[in-house]
């Protein structure tokens, strides 16, 4: 399994894609070319961090096909979206359903570049996040029920007297879950509980972010 | 010795094999029965039918089912000849061998001992013959000690090898009539796929010809030209990107490569050119004399395929003798086109009930030669009907309002006019005349 991160070239003009293969691996990058949307569904290697660049009309599964089965499947690359002359109402669409930026033909060789570079870095940030985001949600599932609801009560800020009320326990109980809650998730005291928890929320909002990442509407590039 | 139950076995059995051969179970089967009804029959008897194959005189195995494996395995394939045996000097003569003792026989002077290892000591050997007379294979009789034949006997192989012959020559048959099927069918089959071809390439040809006078003009060919350039224009950008980017990195692996690609696409850049360039002299004016009926007809199947989609019913009304006009082929089919396709969309959005086209060609004195499409659309407004062929001038959502004015450039340019008017009866009639010249062609 390879984790190199690869950009995925769609495209089904075979000099098309031999020729991006040829730029886009003379800069270093690992490429995969694919002849049909349906080619790369079945081919690629999800595990790998990579982006996509779609030639938006092809036969069969059409760039905008292939962009709503990416995310019916939970595919999160991030696409750049080839299109032909003068064919904005398309690009427009692309946008709105995801891609990171449509580009015309034919396409200046830096400009391609530096989008794919965004595109891996904004990739590999993602799963980075969802990397951090999932280990710490798996150090707060592995807390008992009890201690959950005890963590909950906690982090808002509730004082020992008030959460032993609400959950009909002694206060005595409540301190000891709250030293073994602290003990599990690796904090010192109160407040890095509260950051834990934070961090998680963050880290989702986060990652809902970049599913609708444009990261900036002024590179939507002409020329 | 006795032989119990008699013919009456013999007749059952003979039912058995029979029922067998009809319900189609393979030949060995059919002969297998048959064999163990002969030594049911014959107490002591073990049966053998051998095949024989004729291309490379030998015996095979039929059907032994009593014999040792052994035994059946070491004659299989035993070639004929005059002193093989019983069964192949019997194929050989063409006649019944009898060999009361193996021991003693001349003609088992090669099998004396294998015969014997298995406990074999006579064989009588009956030749099973086709309709023809030709041999099909032999029907043996062994025993372990040495005896002749009765009456009886001889009666009984020869039964036997009658029945073994109907039910050989029955598959064999069937066999061949199996593979003539087989011939049959491939033949079919590579008809229908010639079929389709020629249909495919049809299809080919009509899309080709759609698009040719799709885009005779001027606009369309260069959006078709921009459009087939990107393709190697991007590659071109690609590899030369990729050659510079290399070398300043200090490579120089590829880039002669890459150089090819450039030259083999500029190649291809060029060739969509030079294509289409071809296609804008074939779009200039030819003029040529023309009769307009047959004009007509090389794009009716283009106009009764927008028909069939809608719905709408075809009429020709064309007239005999028409004079010939001078005129460019292609153009005037992309006028008359244009006129039908007007035609359809008019009755396409009023929901016609009875929809029909009228396609009609009469001679028209001095003016030359007209020719009406009448639809049974709505019909055209009087403030429309003066600007139905100006450009740009549409009534509907969806296109530039271009193709009457096409129309009626090119029946201009041919020297004609065009115009259009409402119908008594409902509809409208979009009508061109086209002069015929005076030096009197004819077509």
């Amino acid at each position: 399994m390879n984790l190199e991160p690869t950009v995925h070239v769609v495209d089904d003009d075979p000099a098309v894609r031999d020729s991006l293969l040829a730029l886009i691996g003379s800069v270093g990058l690992r490429v995969q070319l694919h002849e049909s949307a349906r080619s790369f569904l079945e081919d690629h290697d999800p595990e790998a961090p990579g982006c996509l660049v779609l030639d938006i009309r092809m036969k069969g599964m059409s760039g905008l096909e292939l962009q709503s089965q990416l995310r019916d499947r939970g595919i999160t690359y991030p696409v750049i979206i080839v299109t032909g002359h003068g064919d904005v109402p398309t690009a427009v669409r692309a946008m709105r359903e995801g891609a990171l930026d449509f580009i015309e033909k034919p396409v200046p060789a830096q400009v391609l570049l530096d989008r794919i570079h965004q595109a891996l870095q904004v990739d590999t940030d993602t799963r980075r996040t969802h990397d951090e985001l999932a280990r710490r949600k798996e150090l707060v599932d592995a807390l008992t029920p009890r201690e959950q609801d005890v963590l909950g009560l906690v982090t808002q800020g509730k004082a020992t007297k008030q959460i032993a009320l609400e959950l009909g326990l002694k206060p005595k109980t409540v301190d000891a879950h709250r030293g073994r809650i602290l003990r599990k998730l690796s904090c010192e005291s109160v407040v890095d509980l509260v950051n834990l928890v934070g961090e998680i929320r963050l880290l989702s909002q986060h990652l809902e972010g970049n599913a609708h990442a444009v990261e900036d509407p002024g590179t939507l590039t002409g020329h | 010795m006795k032989n119990p139950g008699g013919w009456d076995i013999l007749q059952v059995g003979q039912g058995q094999v029979l029922k067998l051969l009809a319900t189609g179970r393979p030949l060995a089967e059919v002969l297998e029965a048959l064999v163990r009804t002969l030594e049911a029959h014959s107490e002591g008897m073990l049966g053998s039918v051998l095949l024989l194959d004729r291309e490379q005189g030998r015996l095979r195995h039929g059907a032994a089912p009593s014999l040792p494996d052994g035994y059946n395995q070491a004659i299989d394939g035993i070639a004929i000849g005059p002193a093989v045996g019983s069964c192949g000097t019997a194929v050989h003569r063409g006649a019944r061998v009898i060999v009361e003792d193996i021991h003693q026989d001349p003609l088992w002077a090669r099998f004396r001992e294998v015969a014997q290892g298995y406990g074999l000591a006579a064989c009588w050997s009956e030749p099973i013959k086709a309709l023809d007379g030709s041999v099909l294979g032999t029907f043996a009789m062994y025993y372990g000690v040495p005896r002749g034949p009765t009456e009886e006997d001889l009666r009984v192989i020869e039964w036997a090898a009658n029945l073994a012959g109907i039910a050989i020559e029955r598959f064999q048959m069937e066999e061949s009539q199996r593979r003539e099927q087989e011939i049959l069918e491939r033949r079919v089959q590579e008809r229908t796929a010639e079929l389709e071809q020629a249909q495919a390439l049809a299809r080919h040809q009509h899309e080709e010809l759609a698009h040719v006078l799709r885009v005779s003009t001027m606009g369309e060919l260069v959006a078709e030209l921009a459009h087939e350039l990107n393709q190697p224009l991007e590659a071109i950008v690609n590899y030369a990107g990729a050659s510079s980017r290399l070398l300043d990195a200090g490579s120089h692996d590829k880039v002669g490569e890459n150089i090819e690609r450039i030259a083999e696409q500029a190649e291809r850049a060029d060739a969509i050119i030079r294509r289409l360039r071809a296609l804008v002299r074939r779009g200039e004016s030819e003029r040529r004399p023309l009769d307009l009926n047959e004009v007509i007809a090389g794009v009716v199947p283009l106009i009764e395929t927008d028909c069939r989609r809608h719905d709408i019913s075809l009429q020709l009304d064309l007239a005999r003798d028409l004079p010939a006009v001078l005129g460019d082929e292609v153009r005037l089919q992309q006028a008359l086109l244009n006129l039908t396709r007007n035609a359809v969309e008019a009755m396409a959005a009023d929901g016609s009930e009875a929809p029909t086209i009228r396609i009609r060609t009469e001679a028209a004195g001095s003016d030359g030669v007209e020719v009406s499409v009448r639809d049974a659309g709505p019909g055209l407004a009087p403030a429309i009907a003066e600007r139905v062929f100006d450009s740009f001038f549409t009534t509907r959502a969806a296109g530039l309002g271009l193709g009457l004015s096409i129309t009626r450039t090119i029946v201009e340019a041919h020297g004609g006019r065009v115009w259009a008017g409402n119908e008594d009866g409902g509809g409208a009639t979009f009508r061109f005349v086209l002069p015929v010249p005076t030096t009197g062609a004819r077509s």
